[in-house]
């Protein structure tokens, strides 16, 4: 259980380090030291609320990640619960069917990608941001519908 | 004896135990070592794999 302790430590550390590099970001973006395409059409505005958007989302989700390892950390019961139900056979077995950690990271990488695009041209933010949404929504309708009939 | 405590004994989850019980999953043989050792049985005992189709 050490061992899970120190892998649940490493990844407070990483959360808390993108939390401070997502609010720089967030604050950059703010006072516009990174400029969006020229022209200030609704697209661009989209596209700045949706950086800002997704940065501060990142943001709130890791802080909460945060304290809800921090709880699990304290308490000896709850650590053993959660190395469970993180290392539980069946739920890594239906992981696995619906894509596993491939279609975080692929969505991920065109999450970025997109947000790169669109500083270059609208259509190919769109298109990338909906092939990343449209990923992660069937692998996560093929992880629920396992998890009810497995 | 809870489906609960069962799963936190031998180290997996309540609805991993439900779904063995209500035979919509089947157990790796480790799992299926670990419940059979913890009632004290042989495998053969607790579960019976003839109907489970091969993969």
């Amino acid at each position: 259980m050490e061992k899970y302790r120190k892998k649940l430590r490493m990844r407070m550390l990483l959360m808390s380090l993108a939390i401070i590099l997502a609010t720089i970001l967030l604050f950059m973006n703010s006072i516009k030291m990174v400029e969006t395409p020229e022209g200030e059409d609704l697209s661009t505005g989209f596209i700045d609320g949706f950086q800002s958007g997704l940065l501060a989302a990142m943001v709130g989700l890791f802080v909460v990640f945060i304290i809800k390892y921090l709880l699990i950390y304290r308490d000896e019961k709850k650590l053993k619960l959660w190395y469970n139900h993180e290392n539980d056979e069946r739920r890594q077995q239906i992981k696995l069917k619906a894509g596993g950690n491939l279609v975080i990271i692929n969505s991920v990488i065109l999450l970025f990608a997109g947000i790169i695009g669109g500083y270059f041209n609208v259509v190919i933010f769109y298109s990338v941001i909906a092939c990343a949404l449209f990923q992660l929504l069937v692998s996560a309708l093929i992880k629920i519908y396992l998890l009810n009939t497995h | 004896m809870s489906q609960a405590d069962l799963a936190f004994e031998v180290g997996t989850t309540r609805q991993t135990i439900t779904s063995i019980e209500t035979e919509k999953y089947t157990a790796s043989l480790v799992l299926a070592y670990k419940i059979a050792k913890f009632f004290g049985k042989q495998i053969e005992e607790v579960f019976d794999f003839s109907e489970v189709e091969e993969f």
